[in-house]
Order: structure tokens, then sequence, then C-alpha cells
């Protein structure tokens, strides 16, 4: 993990560390949290309910019975919407060159009614609606609860799910038609075929162990009959479950007369953090011009301090241990500017609240404005203007925390560059180095679904002025088992991500990482980056973005340019033939509640043309969980297997683990394959995630900090 | 609340390593101060100042005790500034705690901090001496970093006359009970009043989660 100085770096990559988390479980509220079924979803055994998970809730399930294993990925995206991806293991398939057959599938849910008094949850559920079709179905299942302890389920399935006891064809029939290569929405098929229904109850004995029975319309059609993988003699199975903590379960089972199976549910909710967070060395007080120790304020005015300079070693000696330093500070009669950095808080309105808090203890009592001006590489990111007396007088506020918010203006910052004379003299140049280890993995080969490398990593920054920054970083790797496949791309396209195993299998020694950079403001609203150098581990060349987003806005605006060159499998300085130029233009928006859209519309890496959409939600604390697809004018053959790019993405900031600030985040990207249509490049310092962190939408989001 | 040791020793590993120059604060758990657990702090740490060369009176200091409850540690506190009604007490690991009237609305450095708190009304009963009821708000940060207001009906009821060790000395004082219930729960805080008048010690709630502090006060 690379602790940087300048980013919040994406760094470590791995579903290990979700899967800890989730061990880890959360607080108290979760005990109404309904339990999972072998597809991870809100269900009975292998069955779906009516119910929802918790808002916010992210889970794991593993489940395994006969030659069938599942691992399933769900999150309850808002209070009624969830979706699931799930990796699914057929042994002794010995079909179409398959041995072990692994499938990939998503799943989505909606529940369309809430759970009353006499009236039931209902949920409308479609389940592997964009992979091969295997396991696809479609139900709508309700839930009623008794005494708090007793659940009864009663649906109706379609596909898979109206495979046993059909009652009939009531919307036509299913063609089970779609594209060879999988991977597109099968909205023709939706509610065709025969219906079947499905029922089955679950009892609480106590807050810990759980009862199942259930009536299954999976007559295991194709493992049973064509496969012989599973034997299917009875639509009954039955279950107990054990709760390990707040949100985890696991249980055995029994089905369909003649397998028993088990099971892991481990769930959490970001919303619900184990740890609080704190924020150490806790805050000075507000000492205040109008405090007992006012009286020695004559004594500076008469002569200690002549020309009424704040002094900003001792503003600086206020603010250590919190990683903010002053870069700038000018102090006017009535007016000071201070320009900070943020080397470790992830909670931006702690730097606010931090250096206002220094600001008041420390300037001469005739400063009544403070402007803050939070610096990103160099360059200020917005000018946040607090009035001294309403610090003074809300610091102990029952309300001071809306209050404060209400006061604070928020404004543009391009003007306000610092004058060379107020620039602190040791703020430039900075330099930033770490060493770390690094993870890399491979999923869902058939051959070997996962595989992974193990090393050390060395980075390090260097910003000689302001705007400009030099990024380095290296890995030399110590173990790893890329070589278990011999797989290569089958790619009609430029191998521009689907070489990947080449790059992870010859990269003992690599530069991840060698560019210089520089930032500038071009003018209000303006934020501009120039890139060039080995830009990612594939790619090396130039790359240039200019991003529009007012301080106050939703909505922000940007363009990138790159003009790249594939770097060789190596990871050294050698570059392969293929030279493309890429750009996008985009389109972000901040939707209310914390949901985040994007749309990025241009040329991407295999110089196809096309569009991607992101939707995602983030919990001010930094968790971010989503989906992107991008459709291009390939097309879905030339395109291969899965027809269109898309997965899922999660951001775990690490401070949410520690309780205690620290601006590292782990990234995990999920595509169910990678090739090469619709690829971005990847280059470090985007412009929008770091600028929008200091403008208003994302300063209120977590504005419960600001005191802290 | 309890994590498994095997999350600690995921998160150890991803953030083993070293790093060096300008690359933010150690992102281990900072050293934990008398207050909150762990190896007990230095026996002073400087207060910040206010201004070069201001100097604060030397008064022989009044000091409070505070007890966190949960880790039973007890540790001194000063006085660092008394202003606007509120005085904020520090302890020698920069702990902080603010009372209105004896009434504790803040608390900063702890493991589960209190945002704030208003306390005019329970005050002004317990400086009174009287018996009342009136609405309280707890202030908190919450998992996501908004603020999350929990509302409470509160009474203040005299409890019976106890006496009480305050700092080392017996006092005979009079306890008062302050019976909160909300949609978020309940919880009792106790005051005990001593022949003066004045409040002597206490025994406040800060947090389901953080549990209770004692409070020995100053020249109680």
């Amino acid at each position: 993990m690379v602790a940087g100085a300048a980013a919040k770096r994406k760094a470590g990559r791995t579903l290990a560390l979700l899967t800890a988390l989730a061990l880890a479980g959360g607080v108290a509220g979760a005990q109404d949290a309904p339990s999972l079924n072998f597809y991870g979803l809100p269900g009975l055994i292998d069955m779906p309910s009516g119910q929802s998970a918790p808002d916010g809730q992210l889970s794991t399930t593993i489940a395994h019975f006969g030659a069938l294993s599942r691992i399933t990925l769900s999150f309850q995206f808002s209070p009624r919407l969830s979706g699931s991806f799930r990796y699914a293991r057929f042994a002794d398939w010995n079909f179409g060159g398959f041995e072990t057959y692994y499938d990939r599938s998503f799943d989505v849910r909606y529940r369309v009614l809430d759970e009353g008094r006499y009236l039931p949850a209902v949920t409308i559920g479609l389940q592997d609606f964009v992979g091969t079709g295997l396991s696809s179905a479609e139900y709508i299942v309700a839930t009623k609860t008794f005494a708090d302890r007793l659940r009864v389920t009663a649906g109706l399935g379609w596909g898979r799910l109206g495979s046993y006891g059909a009652l009939g064809t009531p919307f036509g029939e299913r063609s089970g038609d779609g594209p060879d290569t999988g991977g597109t929405p099968n909205f023709g098929d939706w509610f065709r075929g025969p219906a079947a229904p499905f029922a089955g109850v679950e009892w609480a004995v106590n807050d810990r162990w759980t009862v199942k029975a259930e009536y299954s319309s999976d007559a295991y059609e194709i493992e049973d009959d064509a496969r012989g993988i599973i034997d299917r003699d009875s639509p009954f199975n039955f279950g107990v479950e054990y709760r390990l903590g707040a949100r985890s379960r696991v249980g055995v089972y029994y089905l369909y007369g003649s397998t028993i199976g088990v099971a892991a549910q481990l769930a959490l909710n970001p919303k619900e953090p184990g740890t609080p967070y704190r924020v150490l060395p806790a805050p000075p007080p507000v000492f205040g011009r109008d405090s007992a120790a006012a009286a020695s304020w004559a004594e500076a005015r008469a002569g200690a301090d002549p020309q009424r300079r704040g002094d900003p070693r001792r503003i600086a000696t206020s603010l250590e241990g919190t990683g903010i330093v002053i870069e700038a500070l000018r102090v006017e009669p009535s007016r000071a500017v201070v320009h900070v950095r943020n080397r470790s808080q992830d909670a931006e309105p702690v730097v606010l609240g931090r250096t206002a808090r220094a600001l008041a203890n420390h300037l001469p009592p005739g400063v009544e404005t403070f402007v803050i001006v939070p610096v990103w590489n160099g360059r200020p990111l917005s000018a946040v203007t607090l009035r001294r007396s309403d610090i003074e007088a809300l610091v102990n506020a029952p309300d001071g925390g809306a209050a404060i918010l209400a006061r604070a203006q928020m404004t543009d910052a391009a003007a306000l560059a610092p004058a060379p004379e107020d620039r602190i003299a040791d703020a430039y140049p900075r330099h930033a180095w770490s060493i770390a280890p690094a993870f890399d993995y491979s999923l869902f080969d058939p051959g070997a679904p996962l595989m992974f490398g193990i090393g050390l990593r060395a980075a390090g920054t260097w910003e000689p002025t302001p705007g400009v920054v030099l990024r380095g970083s290296v890995t030399q790797r110590l173990y790893h088992n890329f070589d278990k496949t011999d797989r290569t791309s089958n790619s009609v396209l430029p191998h521009v991500r689907s070489d990947a195993i080449e790059y992870q299998r010859e990269g003992d020694t690599v530069v991840d990482e060698l560019t210089a950079s520089y930032y500038f403001r071009p003018g209000r609203d303006l934020y501009g980056r120039i890139t060039a150098g080995y830009l990612e581990r594939m790619f090396a060349g130039v790359s240039a973005e200019l991003l529009w987003k007012p301080v106050q806005s939703r909505l922000a605006l940007g363009a990138e340019a790159n003009f790249v060159q594939q770097r060789d499998f190596d990871g050294g300085f050698g570059l392969r033939d293929y030279r493309v130029a890429t750009g996008h233009l985009s389109a972000y928006y901040a939707l209310p509640g914390g949901y985040h859209a994007a749309v990025h519309a241009g040329r991407y890496l295999a110089g196809d043309w096309g569009a991607t959409l992101e939707v995602n939600r983030e919990f001010a604390n930094g968790w971010r969980i989503g989906a992107f697809a991008t459709l291009t004018d390939v097309s879905f053959e030339e395109f291969g297997e899965g027809s269109f790019d898309k997965g899922i993405h999660i951001e775990i900031p690490l401070a949410t683990l520690l309780g205690s600030p620290n601006r590292n985040v782990s990234t995990i990207n999920v595509r169910p394959v990678t090739r090469d249509g619709g690829a971005r490049l990847n280059v470090n310092g985007r412009l929008y995630e770091e600028v929008r962190d200091y403008h208003r939408p994302s300063l209120a989001a977590e504005w419960g900090t600001f005191w802290k | 609340m309890n994590r498994p040791a095997g999350l600690l020793v995921l998160v150890a590993l991803t953030l083993a390593g070293c790093s060096g120059g300008d690359a933010g604060v150690s992102p281990s758990i900072p050293g934990l101060g008398r207050l909150t657990g762990g190896a007990a702090a230095p026996a002073t740490v400087e207060v910040e100042v206010p201004l070069p060369g201001a100097a604060v009176a030397v008064a022989p200091a009044p000091r409070m005790l505070a007890t966190v409850e949960q880790t039973r540690i007890t540790a001194p506190l000063r006085l660092a500034v008394d202003r606007g009604g509120y005085q904020t007490w520090i302890a020698d690991d920069r702990t902080t705690i603010t009372l209105r009237g004896g009434v504790v609305t803040a608390t900063r450095g702890l493991a589960h901090d209190l945002l704030a708190a208003d306390a005019e009304a329970a005050a002004q009963a317990i400086r009174a001496g009287r018996a009342g009821s009136y609405s309280r708000s707890y202030r908190y940060t919450s998992g996501v970093r908004g603020i999350e207001t929990r509302s409470y009906s509160c009474t203040l009821a005299r409890t019976g006359a106890e006496t009480v060790t305050v700092q080392g000395r017996q006092v005979a004082a009079t306890r008062f009970s302050e019976t909160c219930t909300g949609p978020d729960g309940g919880f009792r805080n106790d005051y005990w009043i001593g022949r003066d008048g004045r409040l002597t010690k206490s025994r406040q709630f800060l947090d389901p989660q953080g549990g209770y502090l004692t409070l020995q006060h100053a020249g109680g």
C-alpha cells in the first residue's frame, strides 16, 4: 500500500480484504437483517424471499452442495434496489470442453411492496439476467413475518425457478436465445415459459439459531438429467443456521432429498462502521479573544508583534500530528488567507476545522476573517471563508456543526495563488516515499480461477515547485503463479487489455509508473493537468485533462485527450508497436443521497468509439460501491465472450477500518471478463475525484467532522 | 464491536511497509492517552497558549478527576478555558471535556466522543436544586460522518442524601437523578450537590457504546 502524499492512492486490490471485512461484522442494529440463501440473496435455502437486506449492506455468501459451489457478492444499493454478482462452479461438468464449468452472473432485485401490518414484503427479481443464462430465472415473491420469529414465503418463478411443478405458461414461450458470447440482457425471455410456485418457512428459535424448510421449484434439469452432477429426488430442502456475530451466519442443509450443503453468509454495512471515527491528537480548545487569557492580548498589541503578523510556526505547531501543513500564510489587518495541504485527513472538513482552531488561537485579535484554501498538487481547490467570531461562538454550541456550515462561504480559488512573500520557506520542494507489499491477481480464468502474485513496491513522489509532480513506482515480484494458465488472448481487436496475463507473467521487475505531471488553474472553476511518461502498466504517453467544476455545483464536465503507445510485457522501458489516440468527454453528477453518476463518451484504447456509464453509491466515510458498463461500436461478436465491457466497482477507505485518519483507499474492480473493447486508460491523478472533495456537496456530506 | 483478530492482522499486513518524507502521519493508531486506555501519558503536556508570551496565571490550578467507566481509567484535568458559560478541561494527553454548569456538553479524544449536547436546562435545574422536566439533544458524528442528533425527554428529581468521595475527601451531598428517554433508548445521569449548593460529583452518559463518565468536580 502506498502512503500517498498527493493523492488518495487507489492502492491494494484484494477480495480477501472484503471477505475479512465481512467476517468482521458490524454493530448492533443488524438483528432484523434477513438471512441469505444459496444465491446470496435474502431468502430461504435455494429460493428467494420478499425481503430486502438493510440499506447499504454488502454481503458475501459462499454456498456449496454436491458438485455446485456459488460465491455471491450482493449490495443493497438503495432501500428497495439490490444487485448481485455471482461466480458459480459446476464440478464434473465434462461438457463443451469444460471439465469443471465456471459461470458468472448478475442479479437485480426490487422490492415493490413494504411489509405492513397485514401486507407482506413483495420483491421482483431477475436472476442471471446478463450472464450466459445457465442460471436465468425471474420471480415475484412475498414474505410475511409473524411475531418476529416466524417468516412465511411464497412466490412464483420462471426460467430455472419455473422448471418444477409448473402451473402453466402465462406469458408465452421462452426462447432461450441470446448472443453466443453471452453477457447481454435477455429481455425477451423475462417472465416467459412455465411458471411454478415455491414456498417456505423460516423460524428463529432464538437470537442465534434459525431453522428453515422450503419447497423448491427448481428441477435442476441440466445438472441432474444432462450432466448428472446432482441427484434431485425431492423438492423439499431443510436447513439450520447459526448466527456468528451481528451479521454473519453459517448453515448446514439437506437439499433435494440427496445432498448435504453448507453455506456461510458474511455481511457488513458501510453505514455502521465497527470503529468510531476519531481524530487524534484531540483538537485544542478555542481560547477566544474574550477568554480569561485575554488580558495578555494587550501586551501583544503593544509591541511583541509590531507588524501584526501571525507567526506561521506557532500555527504549524498547533497542527502538529494532524498531517495538515501550511504552505502559505498572509495576515492582513482584518483578514488572513492560509493555504493548507492535507497529507492524512480523509474527512476534509477536519482540515478546515483544525486550521480554523489554530488560526483563532494564534492570530492577532484584529483578524476577523479566515480564508482557508485547501491545496492539492500545489493548486488551490476552493476558498472557505469563516468568521472568527463564528468559530469562537459556535465551538461549544449544541448545533454548532450545522450553524458553522450555514455561515461558511465556499468560493472558487483560482485567483488565490499565494504571493511569493507569503509562502512558507520550506513548503517546497516536497517529497514522499514508501516501500510496501504489493499484491496482484487474476480472476476467473477457466483453468485457474484465482492466480496471484506478491511482491514489494517502492514508490515516491517529488514536487519541486507548486503544480509539478514527479511520480514513480517500481515493483519487485517475490512469488507468482500466473503460469498456471497457458491461455492466450483470442481477441480480434488490438490486444489493449486482453494480454493482461502476459504482463502479469513477465512482470518480475516492473516500472509501474514513471511520470511528470503539471497541474494548473486555467481560470475560474477550471482545473488542468498534463501528465507524461509511463502512465500505467500497459501504456506510456501523454495525457491532458481539463475539468470544469464550480465549488457549489453538483455537476462537473471534463475532457481528456491521450496519445499513448503500448508498453512491453516485461514492465521495462520498452514499447510495443501499437499506438492510439484516446480520450473522452465526461459529465459527472452528484445526485442527492450519495449517488454519483458519470458518463464518459469518446474513443477507447482499441480505437473504438462509444460511451461508459458509471453509477456508484458513495457513503460519506468514503465507501463507494457501484457498477459500470461500456458500449462501443465494436460488435458483440468482435468483442467476444461477455459481449461488452461491464463490472462492479468497490472502494474501501482504510480509515474506516482503522477508525483513525488515513487517505489510502483500496479499490476493487471486478469484471466478469476482461476484453479489449471499451477499455479506458488508467492514469493517476485524474482531477474530478480530488477536486470535488473540497467543494460544497462533498464537504457538507462529511460536515459532522468539522469540530472533531 | 469486537472485530476478530484476523481483521487486525489483515489491516496490519495491508499497512505493513514504511514510508517517509511528506507521506502523512503514521497510519497506526497513535498512543492512546490516559483517559482512553493504554500507556500512561507523559506527566505534563504543554497546553497550547494563545499568544507568544501570553502569561496564563499560575494560581494553584483547580483540578477535576474524570473516570471513563468502560476503561476504568481515571485522569486529572485542568481548566484550559472558561468562556461563554462553557468550561473546557484538558488532560495531559490533550483529551478535553467541556462542561456547562457541570453538565457535559462535549468530549474530544475519547474512543466514543460526544460531539455536542445542550445542557442549559439541566444546568439551571441542578443549580436551583429543584426537580424539573425538559428536553435535551445529544449530537454525534455519525458512521457516515454527518451529524446525528438524538433527542431525549428528561426529568430531574432529588433521589436522596449520600456521602460521596470526591478527590479523596468525604462530602455530604444530595443526589439528583436525571432520567432521559427517547427513540434511541434512555439513560440516567446522577449529580451530587454538596452542602454549599455546588456540584461536587456526577456520573454522566456519553454514548451507548462509550458508556458513562464519572466526574469529581473541582472545588467540590
